[in-house]
Order: C-alpha cells, then structure tokens, then sequence
C-alpha cells in the first residue's frame, strides 16, 4: 500500500500541493485525475522518490520512500516523458532494467514486444512518441514491481493501444496483483480502467473514492412523467442532485439505492421510465457540484 | 555477510551500468592519451640522439605539459558529465525513482571516473614507455619523471574534478555547469591578480603585503613545489568534494534545468564577478582616461556584467535590469577599492615601522634577479640598525609619493625594497625609490656586513662550492668586449682563492662603489645547478681581485668599444648620471 499523509510540496513559494492524503491500495487501479498543474505529476514525482516533500510522509508498503533504495524497488516510475539511453535500442533499456530489477522478465518482455509490433534492436530515439510510451510501460509492467506509476501515460495511446496496455494491466493484477497508480488529466481516459480515483485541484485532494462505493449511492434516471407534478413528488422522496429536462423527458442523477428508486418509481404514473449506468464524468459532477465545484471545468475535455 | 555481497553486487551493477553509458568518453579518454603518450612521442623521438630523446621523453611523459592539459580537460569532463543528469528533469526522473541511494550515485560516478582516468592514464604512459624503449630512451630516469608526473597530475586531477563536481552541483544546467566549473578554477587567480592589479596604485607598494596566496587554485597551486602542491590540492580536493557532497544533498531535484538554483550562490557569484569585471575595466581606463573614465568605467562593466548575469541566472533578455543591489554592492566595492589605492586614503604610503616591533630588515634591488635576490636575502641579510633603515625608509617613501605613478622611475634614483621581519612574526615590506641624495644612509647600508653578507653569495657559498666541483663548471672573466676571447680556469683549484681575494675587496664595498662606479668587468662563474651562471661585478678598486686575475691569466683590459664597455652596466643601485670608472 502507498499512503501519503499531509503532504505538502511547494515550487519558489507557490504552493504545488497542499496536505493531501492519500491511500494506493494494493490490488486497485487508481486514477489521478486533475487539470495541467492541478499537482498530478508532483503527487507521482513524491511518491517516486524523485522529490522530497516539505511536509508529510509517503510510504511504500510502510517504508518511507525518499533515497530509499529498498522501497523504490518496489515500483517503476513512468513520468510523462520518459528517458532513454542515447543510442539505445529496447534489448539495451530492458539489459539495464534487468540490472536494477532482477525479477524483471525477460522472456515476457521479447513477447509483449514482438505483441506491440516494437523493434527489439531499433534506436529508441526513432520511436514515435506513443511507441516510446509503449516501451516504458512494457519495460515497467515486465518489471516485476509491486507497483507501476504512471504519469499521463495513457494520453499519448491510440485506443487500441491503450485497451492493450488495459488488457496488459488487468492480467498482470490478476497474475501477480501488480497495483497501477495512473495520472490523467482526462476522466474519460481512465473511465473503465480505475477502482478507486483521487481528483486533484490547484494541489488539494477534493475527492478519493472507490468507484463502486461512488456508483452504489449514485443513479442516473431518465423519464416522463404523465403528471408534471409527479417530479416534486420525487424531489421530495430521493434527494436529486441534477434534473436536466429535453421538453418533457427528465434525466435526473439521485442519490439512493436501485431498490428504493424502483420502489418509489412504482408508486408514480410514467410514461416512460429507465436506470441508466452512470458514467465516471457524470459521478465526479455529481459528487463535486454540492461542494461547489464545476467539474467540467476542472477534468472533462 | 549476505549485506556485504548485495552491497558489493549493488556497486559492481552500478560501475557496469555507468560504464555502458559512458563508453564515448572511455573511448575518447584512452585514445587522446594513447595518441599523445605514445603516438605524437613517436614522432618526437625520430631522428634524435639518444641523449636529446631522452630529455623529450621526460619532457613528455611528464608533469606539467601535454599530460597534464588533457588530465584538466578530462577531469572537468568527467565530473561534468557524471552528473549531467542532475540538470535534466527526464533524466532526474529516470534516475531518482530508480531503486540506488543518492549516496550511491555520487560515489559511483567519483569511483567511475577515477577508474577511466587512472586506466586510461597508465595505458598512455606503459604504452609511451614502450616506445621510449624502442629508441633507447626508457631509462631509470624517464621512468621515474613518467611515474611521478602521473602521481602529481593526478592530484591535480582530483582537486580539478572536486571542484567541477561543485559547480556542477552549484548550477542547473549543462552549459552554466562548465561555464561555473572554469569560473571556480580560475576565479581565486583572477581576484588575486585584481586586486594586486588595483593595490598597485598605493606608490610604495610591493605586492606581497596583501597577496593572498591561492589555496583553491588547483591549476595554480600545481606548479608551485611538490611540498606545497600536494597537500594544498589534497586539501582543496577534500573541501571541494565534500561541499560538492553537502550541495549534493541539499540540492533540491526540481532545481534541474534553472542556471543557479541557491540565491544565496547567485548572489555571491554576481557580486564577486562584478567586482572583478569592474577592478579590470577600471584599472584599463583609468590609465588612460584618469579617475573619472576609470569610475565610469565600474559603473558600466558592473551594469553590463549584471544584465549578462541576470540574463543567463533566468534565462530572459529581459531581466538585465533585475537584481540591481548585488550589482550595485560588486561595483560599489570594486570602486571603493580603486579610490582607495589610488588616493591612498588611509596612509599606506606614510607607514615607518615602530622600531620596538621590528626584529631585523633586508634590502633587495628591483635591478637584478629579484626573486633569486630576495630568496637569498631573505635567508642571510639581517639589517639591525633600524634607525637607519627606517629613515631611509622615510626618504624613499616621500621620493615615491612625490612621484606620479605614470610619470614612471624618478629620475636619479634607485628602486628598492625594504623588508621588515616583525616580532610578531610578520613581514612587512615597502618599494621605494632612493634618491642620490640619501647617499649618506646608503652607504651606512650597504658598507655593513650584515648587508654584504644577503647580498653577495659568496658568503653563504655552499651550492655555488659544490657546484663548481663538476666536470662542467668553469669560472671566467668577461670584460664585455665582443671580440675579445674568453679565458677559462678550472673551477676547483683557483675559486677559494678568487673568494679569498674578493671578500677583501667587499670590506671596501659600499653604496659609492655600486651606485656611483662601472664595473670594469665581471667574474661569470658558471655552475651546472639550479642558480645557473653567477656574476660577480669587478670595479678598478678591486684591486686583490684584479690580481687574482692577473695571477690566473683570465685579467683582460677595458674594452676598446664605449658600447662595449657601456654593456657591462649591471643596474644594481646604480646612477647612470654620475657613473665613473
């Protein structure tokens, strides 16, 4: 598990992030979502190792993790513009993971290169962004670590990439319970990837939740009442968080279970009535509106 | 156990690992000292004696020449590029989330770089050795200047890589890196000759007083003597490596990429290069263009020095004009210190010596070799009579005072120095001109033992004995005359009684005799030592000496020619207005 705990990283007195807590547990995809400069790669570049806080703590599976040897050998950090040796080819960058992890896998590495059409023997340098990103994560996934940090490294994937990456990640939990912790700067990029997801903002945590604890209370509904005055009726029973009407069609987002909106439903002439699922973008708006925020401003591009 | 073979585990990976990232500059480290050592000593060596390809073989593999340029250049390569990826925040990421200590790191890259430099180094050397062999060059003694050369051009390599790797960890960027590394290995040399530079203008002056010796000046201290050399640079690398270390930690990662991250450093360096770019631009002009050119100037190199400064600490053309304080406080200081020399306005030039704190004084001619002269007076000439020194003192500081500093020697007098070994362990010391008129006090100087026996070595003779004893040395009289041929003696049978006779003429030495009178000729002993040949001036009233020539066959007459006879002119306290035979 990484645990952050008040922490604080300020750049020439402007203040980076501000005693956020956090919790990675181990097994989870978490998601880091915020806008450029909502502190995202500070929170990634402390929990690496990179840099020192000036206050609070992180730890690695309880260990702190600054200069800390044993602890950074628990992950790989992939930042947003990963480094390459000059001249190197991917068999010279896998060599010198193979040095500083020995689990790393070789045999797993030649596959998932030949998998994601990379050349094992050409310069990296001539890689295209996104084939660049595609080897860091490979090299990271292969190895072996406890954790992989990534840093907006699905935002330089093309789709079919990425759900290979999400494919990549989801055997590799299941296998051997790899704990990915990814930084986005777009919800849609991490929607059907994370567990659990922080939403970070000019560098506070405003949110941590777990996705199904955030679905489990939430519900998105659309529907036409045969009486208008059917909707106040529902005001009243459920609290509604938003009701945006297109004419005589209502899609309404409230809190409570499935059972009580069905059981409250059956009660009220409808001429049309559905449960929709309700998307990460529409969780988090619905979550930060009553603490006034407007999420769309903050994440959603 | 199972701790010691991870950890040693953990430094092999982490050599092998540098290694492979830094094999351009293996490659080019092996190949330029190979290519020099060897290579261009080859070239050298062809179509010499053996006797003149031994001396080139010494001259090369030793210290203090091509060796030891490329031992600078590399060492500031080396520190430079071992930790270049502290100024890059990709390669910081890389490297910082990767599970080595920071501890790790920085001793890796120092062992890293010794290994490639030492390897490297010793290959030149073995291989140039070879070669020496192969022209009959390789003796004992090429041997011995190759192994001592590496032993001292390695010192300086590490005092020069200590001090690289601070600028390194003083600055963000690769560029201000080296520009920081050339900046702190020279910067003690340059604020030495500035401020001397400046002091110069105080008249009487000598240039010692207020020199401060360099102590972090690895390319400086190198060519001073092996005693002094070697524990001052061990020293320097010491300091160096260990702020370079303490930087090391304090520095901050997200610091990569800014020029000079601390401000309390930016600061620093700015006002300090301010106040060296105002003291050269002050002392140049105002030769030329007097005070006021000189002070306008500071006032202008401090505010370009500080806009350059400023432009490169933030990497914006247009923040030249920030930080005006420390410019302000360098140019200030630097101006300060020009009035200051220049007026001279606390009295520098009015200072006599208390008599009660003055243990002895010597005297030193500014006419002949000044350092051999002040080494030897130093050491043997031990003044007494301080009443006579003082006033005379007094005399030449009011005759230098008096005296424009660009209006040159005044004319009729002799320049010297006084120098007094205070009690309290000091020594102080004044350069002045003594007019003809203080011929009384001169004389009263230069009559007395004490004098003779600081200024003329034969009294303190032991080298120039032992010297004489070789197959090679010989003594001669030389009248100066261009047509005239040399008459040589053996050196051994005839120098105690040429010493013999000369002392008896020194008790008649005096101001008069070396001011007022020409030297008829000089008696060149010509010792295969590090002093060189050594002339004693013969004058018409030494008579025992002209005998001791005469009885030897070495006396010869005054040259026909004047020009001949005006070259014998030796300048030591000296007045050409009234010279006579």
């Amino acid at each position: 598990m990484i645990e952050t705990k008040d922490l604080c990283k300020s750049f020439d007195g402007a203040k980076a992030l501000d005693k956020v807590t956090l919790t990675v547990s181990d097994g989870e995809i978490t998601g880091l979502v915020g806008t450029n400069g909502a502190g995202k790669s500070t929170l990634l570049r402390l929990m690496a190792g990179v840099l020192k806080p000036d206050a609070g703590t992180i730890t690695v599976d309880g260990q702190p993790v600054w200069d800390d040897p044993k602890a950074k050998s628990q992950f790989v950090f992939v930042s947003d513009d990963p480094y390459f040796f000059n001249n190197a080819t991917p068999k010279d960058m896998a060599d010198y993971y193979r040095s500083l992890y020995p689990a790393f896998d070789k045999a797993q590495f030649d596959r998932l290169i030949k998998a994601f059409d990379l050349e094992m023997t050409r310069r990296v340098a001539t890689f295209s962004k996104g084939m660049k990103r595609q080897l860091a994560i490979l090299l990271a996934v292969c190895a072996k670590t406890k954790y992989v940090l990534l840093d907006e490294t699905f935002d330089g994937l093309d789709p079919v990439m990425r759900a290979a990456v999400k494919s990549l990640f989801a055997n590799e939990m299941s296998e051997r319970g790899l704990t990915p912790l990814i930084s986005s700067h777009s919800l849609r990029e991490l929607e059907d990837i994370c567990d659990h997801v922080g939403l970070l903002h000019k560098g506070g945590l405003l949110l941590s939740e777990d996705l199904d604890d955030m679905k489990t209370g939430l519900l998105k509904l659309q529907c036409v009442f045969s009486d208008e005055n059917d909707a106040q009726n529902v005001s009243k029973s459920l609290k509604v968080l938003s009701d945006e009407r297109q004419g005589r069609l209502h899609v309404m987002t409230v809190r409570g279970t499935r059972e009580q909106v069905t059981e409250i439903f059956s009660h009220i002439d409808t001429v049309f009535f559905e449960i929709l699922p309700l998307t990460l973008e529409e969780l988090f708006i619905a979550e930060t509106e009553g603490a006034g925020y407007d999420v769309r401003k903050l994440i959603i591009q | 156990m199972m701790s010691e073979n991870s950890s040693f585990s953990n430094f092999v990976t982490l050599q092998k690992n540098i290694f492979k990232r830094r094999k351009w500059l293996i490659v080019l480290a092996f190949v330029t000292f190979i290519l020099f050592d060897a290579g261009f000593l080859s070239l050298y060596l062809t179509g010499l004696t053996r006797s003149s390809a031994i001396d080139a073989a010494k001259e090369m593999l030793g210290a203090g020449n091509i060796n030891t340029v490329i031992v600078l250049v590399g060492s500031v390569l080396l520190a430079i590029e071992g930790f270049h990826w502290l100024s890059n925040k990709q390669k910081i990421d890389f490297y910082e989330s990767q599970p080595i200590s920071r501890n790790a790191h920085f001793v890796g890259v120092i062992i890293n770089s010794a290994v490639i430099l030492v390897t490297s180094y010793l290959t030149g050397i073995v291989l140039g050795l070879i070669v020496a062999a192969s022209y009959k060059a390789c003796t004992g003694a090429v041997v011995k200047t190759a192994f001592t050369g590496f032993g001292s051009n390695l010192i300086l390599s590490l005092a020069t890589f200590s001090v690289s790797t601070l600028a390194v960890m003083l600055t963000g960027t690769l560029a201000v890196s080296v520009i920081a590394a050339v900046v702190l290995l020279a910067f003690e040399p340059a604020f030495d000759a500035c401020v001397n530079t400046c002091l110069m203008m105080l008249p009487t002056y000598n240039g010692r007083d207020f020199t401060t010796h360099c102590i972090f000046s690895p390319v400086e201290t190198f060519y001073r003597p092996a005693w002094y050399a070697i524990p001052h640079n061990l020293l320097c690398a010491a300091i160096a490596l260990v702020a370079a270390y303490l930087f090391y930690r304090y520095r901050k990662n997200e610091d990569a990429g800014k020029t000079v991250p601390l401000k309390a450093v930016r600061a620093i360096t700015k006002a300090a290069l301010i106040f060296l770019a105002a003291i050269i631009a002050g002392s140049f002009f105002e030769q030329s263009a007097g005070m006021a050119g000189g002070i306008i100037s500071m006032i202008i190199s401090a505010l370009v020095v500080g806009g350059v400064m400023e432009a490169i600490y933030n990497a914006d053309i247009r923040k030249v004009f920030k930080g005006l304080g420390f410019t302000a406080i360098g140019g200030v200081c630097a101006i300060v210190l020009m009035v200051f020399c220049r007026y001279d306005v606390v009295g520098y030039s009015r200072w006599i010596p208390d008599k009660a704190g003055v243990k002895s004084a010597y005297i030193v001619n500014t006419s002949g070799n000044e350092i051999e002269d002040t080494t030897y007076a130093a050491s043997y000439m031990k003044l007494t009579d301080i009443d006579t020194v003082n006033h005379l003192l007094e005399i030449g500081e009011e005759t230098t005072r008096n005296t424009p500093v660009e209006d040159g020697s005044p004319a009729n007098t002799c320049e010297i120095k006084i120098y007094y070994r205070m009690k309290n362990g000091k020594t102080m010391s004044r350069k002045v001109y003594i007019p003809a008129t203080a011929r009384d006090l001169m004389n009263k100087v230069m009559g007395s033992e004490e004098f003779k026996e600081g200024f003329f070595r034969l009294y303190h003779d032991d080298d120039i004995a032992k010297g004489l004893k070789r197959a090679s040395a010989s003594i001669a009289y030389d009248n100066a005359d261009a047509d005239a041929t040399r008459l040589y003696a053996n050196s051994t049978d005839i120098y105690q009684s040429l010493k013999e006779a000369y002392l008896k003429d020194l008790e008649h030495y005096d101001f008069d005799t070396a001011g007022f009178k020409m030297e008829i000729g000089q008696i060149v002993l010509d010792i295969p030592s590090e002093n060189g040949e050594e002339y004693l001036p013969v004058y018409a009233s030494f008579s025992n000496t002209i005998q001791f020539l005469k009885d030897n066959h070495m006396y010869m007459d005054l040259p026909k020619k004047e020009v001949d006879r005006n070259s014998l002119y030796s300048g030591f306290y000296t007045f050409p207005e009234k010279i006579s035979y």
